[in-house]
């Protein structure tokens, strides 16, 4: 693993500039319009949507050695979105995006770890990661392992009680190595999160909880950058990033429509001449 | 059998600086001296069974060899998909150690009951099955398990367990011989065999011979490689579980893996089987696998 990191520079990579991450989303947001168009498969609106906060996250996560730093994206449906921001970074092999969710592909519709640097827990099921990396921040502690845990969830995925187990399990702990950022892109599969299951006042109740809970533009650089920012940080963080869904492609802005649908060959031009 | 694994836990904890016990809010009595002695290998995560399971896979992730205790249904049941996801799939270091396996609780009702646990645990990859028959084969299995890396789940009893008499077990994936006989493989798994030396002891002496007894301390296929079928011209299997998946299935699938030909008899729990509340000697009894049932089912085969 050693040796792919210094073959890939990838410490270069990591002192972009927010101007540079806006570019690198604009590239990964094409890239994932294109694996989900060839493979005629669903969630494009949540990749869209997490890619920015994926952006900031995956390149500090690439200025720390391999592995001091763990990010889990818990919201495994985005693969598309997670698969084409490591692509833009050179940890994803073009082949390997080709061939997303064909048959014996590298890569599937959630999110999997396997060979995949950087990915160290397989997801797709809801609720899964924050426990998991409450154990990794609890451990690397105990261990005096530095690096920081992020775990990505989406909006929609709070309604799963083991978020709040966990929830409950992190301040408990006081884990200051750990952040949580939440998508918010208030849809969830059917229809918005607060006709569905209401998660408001969302903040309130990570408060509640003893997180310490900032609320965030989940597109905008200069506010993601505070998520990688730990200074000050005495216990667990929670961001809520208000997200578009669909965030780069108008028709497919804030529409529930595109959890499920792939876009036609034409939409995919739409989309990505919209993206230039 | 409980004070038996967390001593041995304990003794081993301090060789090992990488043992790590998560409990589920059980284990009052038990787990404290651990916890004092290791405050910083120790945590209780209340009753939050999910959580339970993805914490110890960070853990495991972290480097630690991490155990989990708890008892019968809740550490299998109702964390099932984080126990398939998270630490089966990715194949992680951690032992799930449920306590009162079968009706070790059964006073505590039906939600107490650990008799549907190794019909869903044995559907998951990589994960090994741990279930042994006294505090000795459990002593053995701790330590052997600890040098294997992987997800495990070790059922035991809870406690009182008297030890089987029986040969030396060097390793849990073997089978442990606990009497040698001619005719009829008498395959038990946990500490019901107990119950099935009692039947066996209940024959005249002339005709005890006829009975090999034998303990599994795991569902592994090295442990039914270990008995030697091929000497034996019937088999029965005893478990403290429902036959839908269990133990004598595993079995029943090993022998038709290997192509062998022979009269088999399943003894267990059937899941119709109606639930009540009592004390695990009086619900064996009434599931027909306490040692009477298991002599009356012996006499059986003896004549067929």
């Amino acid at each position: 693993m050693l040796e792919e990191y210094d073959h890939l520079g990838l410490r270069i990579l990591a002192q972009l500039l927010n101007k540079e991450k806006v570019e690198a989303a604009a590239r990964a947001r094409k890239t994932a319009l294109r694996m989900v168009h060839s493979a005629k498969s669903a969630h494009i609106g949540s990749s869209l949507s997490v890619i920015d906060i994926a952006i900031e996250l995956f390149s500090k996560s690439l200025s720390t050695l391999p592995y001091e730093d763990v990010v889990l994206v818990s919201k495994g449906h985005a693969a598309a979105g997670v698969y084409a921001v490591l692509n833009t970074f050179g940890i994803i092999p073009d082949s390997w995006v080709n061939r997303y969710c064909q048959n014996g592909a590298e890569l599937g519709g959630h999110v999997t770890s396997t060979n995949v640097p950087l990915l160290e827990l397989s997801t797709g099921s809801l609720g899964h990661a924050l426990p998991y990396g409450i154990g990794r921040a609890l451990g690397k502690n105990l261990k005096g392992h530095s690096g920081h845990i992020y775990v990505v969830l989406s909006d929609g995925e709070c309604d799963e009680g083991s978020n709040w187990e966990g929830a409950l399990q992190a301040a408990h702990l006081k884990l200051r190595n750990l952040t949580v950022v939440i998508d918010r892109n208030k849809l969830q599969s059917l229809g918005g999160t607060e006709d569905t299951l209401a998660l408001e006042p969302l903040m309130k109740k990570w408060e509640a909880f003893n997180w310490e809970a900032i609320e965030i533009d989940g597109h905008s650089f200069a506010d993601l950058n505070q998520i990688t920012n730990h200074q000050n940080q005495y216990g667990p963080r929670v961001f809520i990033a208000n997200t578009i869904k669909g965030k780069g492609v108008s028709f497919m802005e804030n529409s529930v429509k595109w959890h499920y649908r792939p876009p036609s060959d034409q939409e995919l031009d739409l989309a990505i001449e919209e993206l230039h | 059998m409980r004070d038996k694994f967390i001593s041995k836990l304990t003794e081993l904890a301090y060789l090992d600086a990488d043992i790590f016990l998560i409990v589920g809010d059980l284990g009052f009595g038990v787990v404290e001296d651990f916890a004092k002695k290791f405050p910083n290998r120790f945590l209780n995560v209340g009753i939050s069974e999910q959580n339970m399971i993805g914490v110890a896979g960070g853990l495991a992730n972290s480097g630690y060899k991490v155990f989990i205790y708890s008892i019968a249904n809740f550490p299998t049941m109702r964390c099932f998909e984080q126990i398939r996801n998270d630490l089966a799939y990715h194949n992680l270091d951690v032992t799930i150690v449920s306590i009162g396996a079968g009706f070790g609780y059964g006073t505590l009702g039906y939600s107490h009951f650990a008799i549907e646990d190794l019909s869903v645990m044995r559907s998951l990859p990589n994960l090994e099955i741990y279930s042994p028959g006294d505090p000795y084969e459990l002593e053995v299995t701790v330590e052997n398990i600890l040098e294997r890396k992987g997800a495990k789940y070790l059922r035991i009893g809870k406690n009182g367990e008297s030890q089987l008499d029986g040969q030396v077990l060097n390793s849990p994936l073997f089978a442990r011989t606990l009497r040698n006989g001619f005719e009829i493989a008498v395959l038990s798994t946990g500490n019901i065999g107990i119950e099935v030396e009692k039947a066996i002891n209940a024959f005249h002496p002339d005709l005890q011979n006829n009975f090999a007894h034998f303990s599994i301390p795991s569902l592994s296929t090295s442990a039914m490689e270990s008995v030697g079928f091929e000497k034996y011209n019937k088999i029965i299997t005893i478990e403290e579980h429902v036959l839908d998946g269990g133990f004598g299935s595993f079995v029943l699938e090993y022998l038709e893996h290997r192509q062998f030909s022979k009269k088999i008899k399943r003894l267990g729990i059937k899941r119709n089987f109606e639930y009540v509340v009592g004390d695990q000697a009086f619900l064996r009894k009434l599931a027909g696998i306490d040692s009477q049932s298991i002599h009356s089912e012996l006499e059986r085969l003896l004549q067929v």
